[in-house]
């Protein structure tokens, strides 16, 4: 019987599945009400242009990791930056990958203390969920893998469940079609960053990924196409269900969209709750794979051999800065810092490598 | 050997402790064991009714039993008073002689903040008051005139216990004696008043859909107009009919059945309603027209500088009852076509009565300024500003189509 944990080479399509999979999380609750303030019903514009825009930063992730076949950012940065330089961007690298598990982590203990553990200490949830992370993280690629296709699952089911809201769906709400506020579409472009959290581990897990007949670019699109499919639909039913105006004044707006069902005929109540469950496996989805990138990215950088040395290191820290962010305004500044650290990273930083790669390739053929 | 050694030395075993320690500790908090409260360790609320602080003042032995309903505050007024219809989780006794025993009973306070009331109301309800099977808010016309719904509704939109689809009731007197209502089924109040609106689709005089807490919360938000069911209690009979309508956040006043039921027809919101009209060959009797489907469209149109609305009804039903006291000949084809003649014109000034009525008092029920500028926006920008002035103007065109599909068991 083949041994399945030791498998550390994925296929495209894995790879499209792994890297989009991770993106759909309860992060994405609070900042549907932000980003509808501004974008108010023309949401799936909003959702369709910022689809476009992060699969852009997408495609120049990988356009950059194929430049390195075989190897993780940690590895090539510092040939292309030089030591200090190429540290201080590993380091926002593994930051922002951070951050995308700290938000994880607010949003998904914030969520089951408001509506399932309303006794229990936010940070109590954080450490369970943490630890939880921590153990998945810890075991090897090909069991991480599968457990991300098994737990993958959950996101049909999510949307399958979400699509109750049609039930209360009004046509007048999305009404007018045509925008009239282009610039409030476009504002709420860069609010998505938490309806795209976490591509930025392709980084890491290009390499682990077998060159195939079909490119990257090409898989990891089909599952951006998926996921933003999903959002637009989404924005369109919850806007049509509960009026924008409404998701503007709700922190949790899906939520409450769910809320808001009366299945006639049934005794199933209290939809939200259901909600809430399929929410957590994917985040831990998300929060698994930005833990293992970040250790694996690690491990490259400073050459070690095992990723797990560098699981434990983070714990304290992730704890500690989730544990921190227990107030409305401190999460609210912690969402705008990664936010513009997200955007920093994949439209700067990453455009920046990829013109110093193909610089560095230009004067090497000179030669 | 030598790593079996390894992992018992001290350092090992006391990570092994720590991380079996956190894992008892994590499953202890979270299983939700420790803060668990059962069913018979809680009080249900089933209807929450709000009344002017003020009607405490009416006699003095309302005013001894209002000092233990009240709690001393050191800021602000006592602007309402809250009264929770409660659940009896303990087996009732019957009254013998076929009474039903009570099922429910309700506590008071006054105040102004909700929140404010129901903790204090702790201080008379040995269990904590549980809001998540809250069926009904009844709130007096007088709570509602002193400062409009919203700060009445906060509580009740802020807390994460309360429900989107628990209904909403206005009522002309006081509240409180609607949640102290015992009704004669033997079911709990709350139940009773969620079963009445629940009819709504079949009784033409209560305009019951859209009108819960999440539907007027997005009114609210969307600073629209909306209508709220009126409930009276007249000689200890609850009675649903007709609705408080509201101009953003204050009440502006009712509408009665017969507006009520153009508001129905409009939005097209009745499954299986009754509408009677004269008999086209005996006018002194009636014909009752069943209704079993309705489509409506409501749409704005705008032709220069003119603005005015279509409404295309089409409405197929059955004749429900004839009280002519001559048979009439039921394959006439003649006969029927003029009784949907009848029903159509009947709807058809129903509706117009009902428009002319809401442009009287200024209230949109039917949300046509939100029609104008979705399907308008270009228009609406120009016109916006003065749009208060401009409503009470717009015109109405009405086609009604009826059709008759059965003529009932027996002619």
């Amino acid at each position: 019987m083949a041994n399945l944990e030791a498998k550390v080479k994925m296929s495209p399509w894995q790879l499209g599945i792994v890297a989009t999979s991770g993106l759909l999380t309860a992060r994405l609750l609070p900042a549907t009400s932000h980003f509808i303030s501004y974008a108010e019903q023309f949401a799936w514009l909003s959702s369709t242009l910022a689809g476009l825009f992060f699969y852009l930063a997408a495609y120049l992730m990988i356009r950059l990791g194929e430049q390195f076949p075989n190897e993780t950012i940690g590895e090539y940065i510092p040939r292309l930056l030089g030591n200090k330089a190429g540290a201080a961007v590993f380091l926002v690298f593994i930051t922002v990958l951070l951050v995308n598990i700290i938000n994880c982590a607010i949003a998904i203990t914030t969520l089951s203390t408001i509506f399932l553990f309303d006794r229990t200490p936010q940070a109590v949830l954080i450490i369970v969920l943490l630890i939880a992370v921590v153990y998945c993280a810890m075991q090897e690629w090909g069991t991480i893998l599968r457990v991300i296709q098994m737990l993958v699952l959950a996101l049909p089911l999510l949307y399958i469940f979400y699509s109750l809201v049609w039930l209360n769906f009004e046509p007048l709400n999305l009404l007018p079609l045509w925008p009239d506020n282009f610039i409030g579409i476009l504002q709420g472009i860069p609010y998505h960053t938490d309806y795209y959290a976490g591509y930025e581990s392709l980084l890491v897990l290009l390499p682990l990924a077998s060159r195939g007949k079909v490119s990257f670019a090409r898989t990891v699109g089909w599952g951006f196409l998926v996921i933003t499919a999903i959002y637009v639909v989404g924005a369109v039913v919850l806007v049509g269900s509960i009026t924008a105006k409404t998701i503007a004044n709700v922190p949790q707006a899906v939520i409450y969209g769910m809320k808001s069902i009366e299945l006639p005929g049934t005794f199933i109540e209290r939809l939200e709750n259901y909600m809430i469950m399929f929410f957590m496996p994917v985040t831990y989805i998300s929060m698994v794979l930005s833990y293992f990138a970040v250790a694996e990215g690690c491990r490259k950088y400073l050459k070690y051999n095992d990723h797990r040395t560098f699981i434990p290191v983070f714990l304290p820290l992730l704890f500690f800065v989730s544990s921190f962010m227990d107030t409305p305004y401190r999460r609210e500044m912690f969402r705008d810092f990664s936010m513009f650290l997200a955007l920093f990273f994949s439209f700067v930083i990453i455009p920046i490598l990829l013109y110093l790669v193909g610089r560095k390739k230009g004067s090497n053929q000179q030669c | 050997m030598l790593s079996r050694m390894n992992k018992r030395n001290p350092a090992h075993i006391g990570w092994r402790i720590s991380v079996a320690g956190i894992a008892i500790w994590a499953c202890m908090l979270t299983t939700g064991c420790w803060d668990a409260k059962e069913t018979q360790d809680r009080n249900f609320v089933l209807i929450a009714a709000i009344d002017d602080a003020d009607i405490v003042k009416k006699s003095e032995d309302e005013k001894q039993i209002a000092r233990t309903q009240t709690f001393v505050q050191k800021q602000g007024t006592k602007e309402y008073m809250l009264s929770l219809q409660i659940l009896k989780l303990a087996k009732t006794e019957s009254k013998g002689g076929g009474v039903q025993a009570e099922k429910t009973f309700v506590i008071s306070d006054t105040g102004k903040p909700m929140f404010e009331m129901v903790r204090d109301m702790l201080g008379q309800s040995s269990k904590s008051l549980y809001f998540e099977h809250l069926t009904a808010i009844v709130i007096s016309e007088a709570a509602v005139k002193k400062k409009g719904l919203r700060p009445i509704l906060d509580f009740f939109r802020r807390d994460p216990e309360m429900r989107w689809r628990t209904k909403l009731f206005i009522t002309p007197g006081e509240a409180k004696a609607i949640a102290q209502y015992n009704p004669p089924t033997g079911e709990p109040g709350g139940t009773y008043l969620n079963g009445l609106i629940r009819n709504h689709k079949k009784n033409i005089h209560v305009g019951g859909a859209k009108t819960d807490v999440g539907y007027i919360t997005q009114a609210i938000d969307n600073g629209a107009d909306y209508a709220i069911p009126r409930l009276d209690y007249i000689d200890n009979v609850p009675k649903l009919g007709g609705m408080a309508l509201f101009k953003h956040d204050t009440l502006i006043g009712y509408a009665d059945e017969y507006i009520t039921r153009g508001f129905k027809f409009l939005y097209g919101t009745e499954k299986s309603a009754v509408i009677p009209i004269k008999c086209p060959e005996h006018p002194e009797q009636e014909i009752v027209y069943e209704l079993f489907q309705h489509d409506t469209k409501l749409s704005p149109h705008i032709e220069g500088d003119t603005i005015y609305f279509t409404l295309d009804i089409t409405m197929q039903g059955n004749i429900g009852e004839i009280t002519c006291t001559v048979q009439h000949d039921m394959h006439d084809a003649l006969f029927l076509h003029s009784v949907e003649q009848a029903v159509a014109q009947e709807v058809e000034q129903n509706v117009r009565d009902c428009w002319e009525f809401q442009q009287r008092l200024g209230v949109d029920i039917p949300n046509a300024k939100a029609r104008v500028k979705g399907y308008h926006p270009f228009e609406w920008k120009k016109i916006k500003d003065r749009w208060e002035d401009i409503y009470p103007t717009i015109p109405l065109a009405i086609s009604v189509n009826v059709n008759i599909r059965g003529r009932g068991e027996h002619d």
